[in-house]
């Protein structure tokens, strides 16, 4: 539900919004919430509500693509090295050991500064910091698929590897991989939020939801809406990207979700 | 398991390797010219020229690959550009903060992590038990410098009882807020996953049999129930705890808290090149040292585990 | 650090094949171990932090927004850094707190002709460790600042010196244009006549440190008011009275600076009473001043620092086009929204509290003429990138720019890097435009030109905007060769009128920065610059 709210509105901002985001408006600044505007408005008069349906999809485009580019390259090598082991599997986990001990903000600064704070930065600094855990994960997931006896029946039916590996073993561990998905969105738009408070993440005058609140902290005890207002949306979006996880774990396996039920 | 333990060390040499290449390929191909940083606004290219020549940033690019391994292999991690200061003496001064602070936010973590999750479990589907869960869900998800601002905003501007910043004469009412921050989404986790595995264990026979025993039931729950909740436990407090100590860049910066994590957003900023590198590959080394531990503490707890092939984890 | 990953680990950490998870009880008895550990852990911590509250001694708590890296006057090149060189190391001169010159080390000095310079030396100046200043320590650190084995980056504050190139490049072996005739008297004598000479004496990198003493700890031995007592990187610097110092301050035991870096920590940090001078944010601006509890604390200072809109004028190279983005900007509204209206437009680049400063008009706010000069030029539809820092202020200033400028038809777009790489890609001239500001660290008009605007800085020497105007040079360093006060403030205002009309800026507004003092100060003084402060008179109650 919460999600489906975020989702609309950050997906029919344009036609939703009642105003236009970057639409400054000097005389209108730091109005407190109303009837005319909602949410308040910012330190240049612009609606607060508009800029935090506008800011949904700057965040949950960066979450989403991000997400996928991570879960695309953890899948495939995940798969790759659980399935083939050996030599593809050193290589796959040492990588991935080098990813996971790399502090991940360090990365995300530097192909920040690299490329620029763009969006497409943002996407591939996550995606690139993402991969190593959803690598482990299918790993995993593959490694124990194997040992099964209907996929050793399969192999020794002389089904070729890529056939055995798309109809079966990727089907199997498309479950988690789902789950891991959902939460990992609420972790990229955190992740998001957090780059813009150190200032590089979204480029003004676009809204995001992470610059939305650091910047209304400046104006914490004079306008606190600018920064509680998009504080509050980001918590409640990570909240549902988290619920929607739970939820689909133990709808699908409820085995895996063991120790999480609630 | 010391054979296994062995071999695990050695697996460092090769992850440090790589960690340190891609730092030093990634902050060759990186804009910003760490001599910048150290001219101010107003310089000339001579200076510059001088400067670079000075930290044999003329060099080609192999050469000085060549010569930052060969200082590593010699436990050199060099000079900061900036500070001039040794960087291996920067990260021992700097550490001892940030482990204090990581100390602090597990010990909340786990503590309060434990106590809510078990009090949920005990008072299961009552008020209570809603809004723990409730409390713990909303948790994980705040943004931390979020967090941390208003909790300054409550409990020092508002309330007055606590220090907003600094690590003041060292006492731990400094800690307090930092620490709460740090520690929020960890011990939001910890209490739902005590919560289900004491759930699940009510359940389990062993523990009515328990029960049949006699035994009052806190004490089931608490020893019976908490140790199947440890393991997730420990991989949290694993993963939480190694990332603390690599520096908690946001909850620093709101708290002024100088620790490893300060260090490194500054050395990044300034392009000090030395700093960086040294101050990545100490957080590595002691990401690794955290998860081996996690891992060997699996093995001892759970007898099940085979560390064989824990060896990825 | 690791943001997102920790979380994506620890997704992972709960998925793990269920092998450990299958349900029978663990056979270790570890039930509570680990809670047991982590109470353990807290009592410890407990017991290591048993210390009372911050002692309430007289000390001045101040705020620095970052950390000083290096606290020798030859390398020091922030703000942080030379406000503390300047506390504890005297130069010749020094600044009183309102910006003007004040004997320090030299009690006296004279000059005829603005080349030769004769110092004398108070006889009472002293290094922190008793010993007398002598003109051969002054000596000693000048070349030591021109020596290329101290790399300071601040060598071209003493370049001008005759003789200063060849020592440099190692053809002489000292310095010749300077002279010590006796222990108490200097004599400094430049290439050619320098008039702003004196003011940028006072600069850190022209402090005078025991050249004996470098290299045997951090921080060097000097000579000035306040002496480092005690330095942990990242968090703090505190400074005591230095007990042979002249000026030696009586009210207060010590100065102590601590490192918060965002704003929002140190207005806590002021309202719980352990900051005892705060710089204002500008959001919060208005809040203080309708409080009449404090508006009376308030300290309102005009900074001698200009806010410009740089154009690349390589690339504008028509002047109506840069003059319409001047006509198209609401500076006074900006003023307004973001400042409380204390800023003041600026119509030149010299600030008000300078000689040369002139109030003058020009670019009124008129989108409409904006627009026609725009077409007159066959510009319109400009589209340019606009580069600026990450500040939160910059962000404000350019996201109003950008709306101004729409208004007119031209489409900005803002690309906000951190400072490294800003300043690299801004300084090789590769931008369109760039947001930046300039402050003065001598308060002399030449500081605000000749870097500015003269073409031998294009780049990283200052003139950013690459302007490049063969007449507006020479007539900059005539300037800098007068010697009457008055005759150079109105050169200076003349060729800062000129550039004006030439628009290489959208000039923009000197800030105005308001302060406030803790109840338990009296007697600060909010200095003109930062290196012009002086605690002598400050007392501080428990």
């Amino acid at each position: 539900m919460l999600i489906l709210v975020v989702v609309l509105g950050g997906l029919f901002a344009p036609w939703l919004a009642p105003y236009d985001p970057t639409a400054i408006a000097m005389d209108d600044a730091l109005e407190p919430p109303s009837v005319g505007h909602w949410l308040g408005t910012d330190a240049f008069g612009r609606d607060v509500l508009s800029r935090v349906m506008y800011g949904a999809r700057f965040s949950l485009e960066v979450g989403v693509v991000s997400r996928l580019l991570a879960l695309m390259l953890g899948t495939c090598l995940g798969l790759v090295a659980g399935y083939y082991g050996g030599r593809a599997d050193q290589i796959v986990m040492r990588v991935a050991d080098v990813t996971l001990a790399y502090p991940g903000l360090l990365l995300l600064i530097a192909v920040m500064a690299a490329v620029g704070p763009s969006k497409v930065a943002l996407f591939l600094a996550l995606g690139v910091v993402g991969w190593a855990g959803v690598a482990r994960l299918v790993r995993a997931q593959v490694l124990s698929l194997k040992e099964r006896e209907f996929v050793t029946a399969i192999r020794s039916l002389g089904a070729p590897h890529s056939r055995v590996i798309a109809r079966h073993v990727f089907p199997n561990v498309l479950t988690p991989i789902l789950v891991i998905f959902s939460m990992g969105l609420g972790a990229s738009i955190m992740a998001e939020s957090s780059l813009s408070f150190l200032g590089l993440g979204a480029q003004p005058p676009r809204p995001s939801w992470g610059s939305m609140i650091s910047g209304g902290l400046d104006y914490l005890r004079v306008a606190p809406w600018l920064s509680l207002a998009p504080g509050i949306v980001v918590t409640l979006a990570v909240l549902g990207f988290n619920l929607v996880g739970d939820a689909l774990r133990d709808f699908f396996d409820p085995k895996l979700g063991r120790t999480q039920r609630r | 398991m010391l054979a296994y333990t062995f071999r695990r060390i050695l697996w460092f040499v090769p992850i440090l390797l790589g960690v340190a290449t891609v730092t030093f390929l990634l902050l060759h191909v990186l804009p910003g010219d760490p001599v910048l940083s150290m001219v101010g606004e107003r310089y000339d290219a001579e200076t510059l020229a001088r400067l670079r020549a000075e930290m044999h940033l003329d060099a080609p690019l192999y050469e000085r690959y060549a010569r930052y391994l060969a200082d590593l292999a010699r436990f050199d991690l060099g000079t900061s550009y900036v500070t001039g200061v040794p960087v291996w003496e920067s990260i021992r001064g700097r550490f001892p903060h940030t482990l204090r602070l990581a100390a602090a936010a597990m010990a909340i973590a786990v503590v309060f992590g434990v106590t809510i999750g078990v009090l949920a479990a005990w008072r299961r589907g009552s008020a209570l038990d809603y809004m723990l869960v409730g409390g713990a869900v909303v948790g994980v998800s705040m943004p931390v410098f979020w967090l941390g601002v208003l909790l300054i905003y409550v409990f020092s501007m508002r309330l007055g009882i606590l220090p907003p910043s600094g690590f003041g004469n060292g006492s731990i009412a400094y800690l307090v807020l930092p620490a709460l921050t740090l520690a929020m989404a960890s011990t939001a986790y910890i209490a739902r996953i005590t919560r289900s595995s004491v759930l699940d264990e009510i359940h389990e026979t062993y523990v009515k049999a328990a029960r049949a025993k006699g035994a009052g039931e806190s004490r089931v729950l608490v020893r019976h129930a908490l140790r199947n909740a440890l393991l997730p436990i420990i991989t949290v407090v694993g993963v939480d705890f190694g990332s603390y100590l690599s520096g908690a860049v946001l909850t620093e910066s709101i708290f002024a808290w100088p620790g490893l994590g300060r260090f490194t957003l500054d050395a990044i900023m300034k392009r000090d090149l030395p700093a960086i590198q040294g101050a990545v590959l100490f957080m590595a080394i002691l990401f690794m040292a955290v998860n081996l531990l996690v891992d060997l503490l699996y093995a001892r707890v759970d007898p099940r585990v085979k560390l064989s092939r824990g060896a990825q984890t | 650090m690791r943001l997102e990953r920790r979380n994506a680990a620890r997704r992972a950490s709960r998925l793990t094949p269920p092998s450990y998870a299958a349900g029978a009880p663990a056979a270790t008895p570890a039930g509570g171990r680990v809670a047991v550990l982590a109470v353990l852990l807290l009592i410890v911590l407990l017991a290591s932090g048993c210390g009372g509250e911050r002692a309430s001694s007289p000390m001045l708590e101040l705020a620095l927004e970052t950390a000083p890296n290096r606290l020798d006057p030859a390398l020091a090149v922030d703000v942080a850094e030379g406000e503390i060189c300047a506390l504890a190391f005297d130069g010749l001169v020094g600044l009183a707190p309102d910006g003007a010159l004040s004997p320090a080390l030299a009690r006296a000095w004279d000059t005829a002709d603005g080349r030769r310079y004769v110092f004398h030396l108070d006889a009472r100046a002293r290094f922190s460790d008793g010993h007398p200043v002598r003109a051969a320590d002054v000596r000693a650190s000048f070349e030591r600042v021109l020596a290329p084995a101290t790399a300071s980056p601040r060598a071209w504050v003493l370049e001008r010196i005759r003789g200063a190139k060849a020592f440099r490049n190692g053809s002489a072996a000292s310095v010749a244009g300077i002279e010590t005739p006796d222990d108490s008297t200097l004599v400094v004598e430049l290439e050619e006549p320098f008039a702003p000479f004196l003011s940028m004496l006072a600069l850190p990198a022209a402090r005078v440190v025991d050249v004996a003493s470098v290299g045997a700890g951090d921080v060097p031995v000097g000579s000035g008011p306040w002496v480092i007592s005690e330095w942990v990187r990242g968090d703090r610097v505190v400074l005591v009275p230095n007990p042979h110092h002249a000026r030696r301050a009586l009210g207060i035991e010590g100065v102590r600076y601590r490192v918060i870096p965002e704003p929002f920590t140190r207005i806590a940090e002021f309202e719980a009473g352990s900051i005892d001078v705060l710089e204002i944010p500008d959001a919060e601006v208005p809040r203080f001043l309708s409080d009449p509890a404090r508006s009376a604390r308030l300290l309102e200072r005009a900074e001698l620092r200009v806010f410009y809109l740089g154009l690349n004028n390589a690339r504008y190279q028509d002047v109506r086009v840069r003059r319409a983005l001047n006509h198209a900007v609401n500076v006074p509204e900006l003023s307004r929204v973001l400042q409380a209206g204390a800023a003041i437009p600026a119509h030149g680049a010299i600030p008000p509290g300078i000689p040369g400063h002139r109030e003058r008009a020009g670019y009124d706010y008129d989108p409409m003429r904006a627009q026609a000069l725009l077409r007159e030029a066959g510009a319109e539809n400009l589209k340019l990138e606009v580069w600026l820092r990450e500040s939160a202020e910059g962000g404000r200033v350019m996201e109003a720019v950008q709306g101004y400028w729409r208004a007119v038809g031209v489409d900005a777009t803002l690309v906000r890097r951190e400072w490294s790489a800003f300043k690299e890609t801004v300084s090789a001239g590769k931008v369109d435009a760039f947001l930046l500001d300039w402050f003065g660290d001598y308060p002399d008009a030449e500081n605000f030109l000749f870097p500015l605007f003269h073409s031998a800085n294009r780049g990283g020497g200052g003139n950013r905007s690459f302007f490049s105007d063969p007449e507006v040079d020479r007539m900059i360093e005539d300037a800098s060769r007068m010697l009457d006060p008055q005759a150079r403030a109105d050169a200076c205002a003349h060729i800062d009128s000129l550039v004006f009309a030439r628009a290489p800026w959208v000039y923009l507004y000197f800030p105005t920065t308001f302060h406030i003092v803790s109840e338990r100060v009296t007697g600060y003084r909010l200095p003109k610059l930062y290196l012009a402060n002086d605690f002598s008179g400050v007392r501080v109650s428990r």
